[in-house]
């Protein structure tokens, strides 16, 4: 195999790949004389601990100037020296908007906004628009790669059939069969004709493990044959690639944030816990336009979670009773049930990294009342006229919640994410509203 | 000889089978080579991140051992959810 790098194998603006867990640090022309590849996700030098890309910002902030960003339009690629690409292959698109609370922040005396990934802004309206553009971007770069696994139990099979299809690449989902109607037939929609849905009598982590397992074989296969990869599975083959995409929601509500209040105010930022990626990967972004000297308000981190399933949310608890950061865990959990379904995620795979962000950032993980979520939900819905899925009426709760607890002050200024838009979990929201014997009307 | 590949699992055990040399087992029932890289396993259970080298089919059987020993195996990446 020829170990040397091609110019898309080497990133323009990254240095290399460093173990999140262990630190050892690999550069892409070692991976490629090691591995055979520049797509790898794990420290296998060392502690098999995940891989993250380390950036030049010397050479970054020569070209990133207050001035050159001013310059350029509000649009996913504008920080795109910031990302692991040489060339550009997804199509841009704006940024999601940041709009102002019409009735919900006067109610609870804050300056409220809401950051809407569940806007057309995104392809098919979900966060994992960002990370999956990422991974596909990378494997367009290289070229070889003939087919895409995923599992998902929705927005991110969504998003990945959406940019198979346009980028003309067969796309396999795998997902537990018990997954509701609405979410298979918004799946069914951004699936091209080369593609299919693979239902298995198996839950989230079983349809994880054999998309996984299907993809390595396929990539030994090809790799005895002295062939190059031929799949990935975006948030977890190429994964160092994929995280970095949610680096762009935290820098785009950091550039938006700005032209609306004064520069020394706090921004606190909510954020819904899944894998708690999202939030860790925002945070990441905030930080390189600090450290770039793009962004200056002081901002807080705070993470969501239903008491449901919680892991994040009891760490901290351990955190905030004086155990040390180094010295807590994330106990995963086996067994939990949430109507935020799209969190419904008992082992984090971001959790630890999380509990760093919120200690560093001063700001917390809050845990939420199904109920409450719920209520949260039909608010959005009726006063603000948004239609998030039950996530979105998650992170309203922890913000009712914060304000409580006086975890957060009034007249401060707060970022409310909705992450996925709630027409794909029309059904649920039905059937829970039956459980609670609340009134429908406004969801219909 | 086959040409010999490594993989990387994540394997957890369950309080009955913390004492039970599995690993060791499947060492010597495959031939195998393996190095574990990170674990936490007390008395009541735990998990352990290994890469085990050999042929692809060997692999194969051994994966399908453990998992018949009662040990939850995983790729190693299945949990960068």
């Amino acid at each position: 195999m020829n170990s040397k790098l091609t110019a898309a194998e080497k990133p323009k603006f990254a240095i290399g790949l460093r173990c999140l867990n262990c630190g050892e640090k690999y550069s892409f022309e070692q991976l490629k004389e090691e591995r055979g590849t520049t797509v790898v996700n794990l420290c296998y030098n060392g502690c098999l601990g995940p891989l993250e890309i380390e950036f030049d910002y010397e050479a970054i902030s020569k070209i990133l100037t207050p001035k050159e960003v001013a310059a350029r339009p509000e649009t996913f690629w504008r920080l795109r020296e910031l990302q692991p690409v040489n060339e550009i292959k997804i199509i841009d698109r704006p940024y999601t908007p940041l709009v102002r609370s019409r009735k919900i922040g006067k109610e609870l005396g804050i300056e409220l906004f809401f950051k809407l990934d569940l806007a057309e802004a995104n392809p098919t309206r979900s966060f994992k628009d960002r990370p999956a553009t990422l991974a596909f971007n990378r494997v367009l770069e290289l070229g070889h790669f003939e087919k895409v696994f995923v599992a998902s139990t929705g927005n991110l099979a969504i998003a990945t059939a959406y940019l198979a299809r346009t980028n003309e690449l067969p796309c396999r989902v795998y997902i537990p069969r018990s997954l509701g109607e609405c979410k298979k037939d918004a799946i069914r929609e951004q699936l091209g004709e080369d593609s299919e849905i693979l239902e298995l009598d198996a839950n989230f982590d079983e349809c994880l493990i054999r998309s996984v397992n299907d993809c390595r074989k396929i990539n030994e296969e090809a790799r005895l044959a002295g062939q190059p990869e031929r799949c990935f599975v975006p948030n977890n083959t190429t994964r160092p690639f994929y995280k970095e995409g949610s680096k762009t929601s935290g820098s785009e509500i950091a550039l938006q944030i700005s032209k609306e209040i004064e520069p020394n105010r706090e921004v606190n930022i909510f954020y819904p816990i899944g894998t708690a990626a999202l939030l860790c990967g925002a945070d990441k972004g905030i930080n390189e336009l600090k450290k770039l000297e793009l962004f200056e308000n002081p901002h807080r981190i705070f993470g969501v979670q239903p008491d449901t399933c919680s892991p994040v949310v009891t760490a901290w608890e351990e955190i905030k009773n004086g155990k040390k950061l180094e010295d807590v865990e994330i106990q995963p959990l086996k067994k939990f049930e949430t109507i935020a379904k799209s969190i419904a995620i008992g082992n984090p795979g971001s959790g630890k990294e999380a509990l760093k962000v919120f200690a560093k950032s001063g700001g917390g993980a809050i845990g939420v009342d199904e109920e409450d979520i719920f209520d949260a939900e039909l608010e959005l819905i009726r006063e603000e006229n948004l239609f998030p899925q039950f996530v979105g009426g998650t992170v309203l709760a922890g913000i009712r919640k914060a304000l409580a607890t006086g975890e957060i002050e009034k007249g401060a200024v707060v970022v409310a994410n909705l992450t996925g838009f709630g027409e794909r979990i029309r059904d649920d929201i039905f059937a829970v509203a039956e459980k609670y014997g609340r009134e429908t009307e406004t969801t219909k | 000889m086959a040409e010999t590949i490594s993989r990387e699992f994540r394997l957890e055990f369950p309080k009955n089978l913390v004492k039970e040399p599995v690993i060791s087992n499947v060492i010597k029932k495959f031939d195998l080579t393996a190095n574990i890289r990170r674990a936490d396993v007390t008395a009541d259970g735990g998990w352990l991140i290994l890469s085990i080298e050999g042929a692809p089919e060997v692999l194969d059987d051994a994966e399908k051992y453990i998992s018949e020993c009662g040990v939850k195996i995983s790729p190693a990446e299945s949990d960068l959810n």
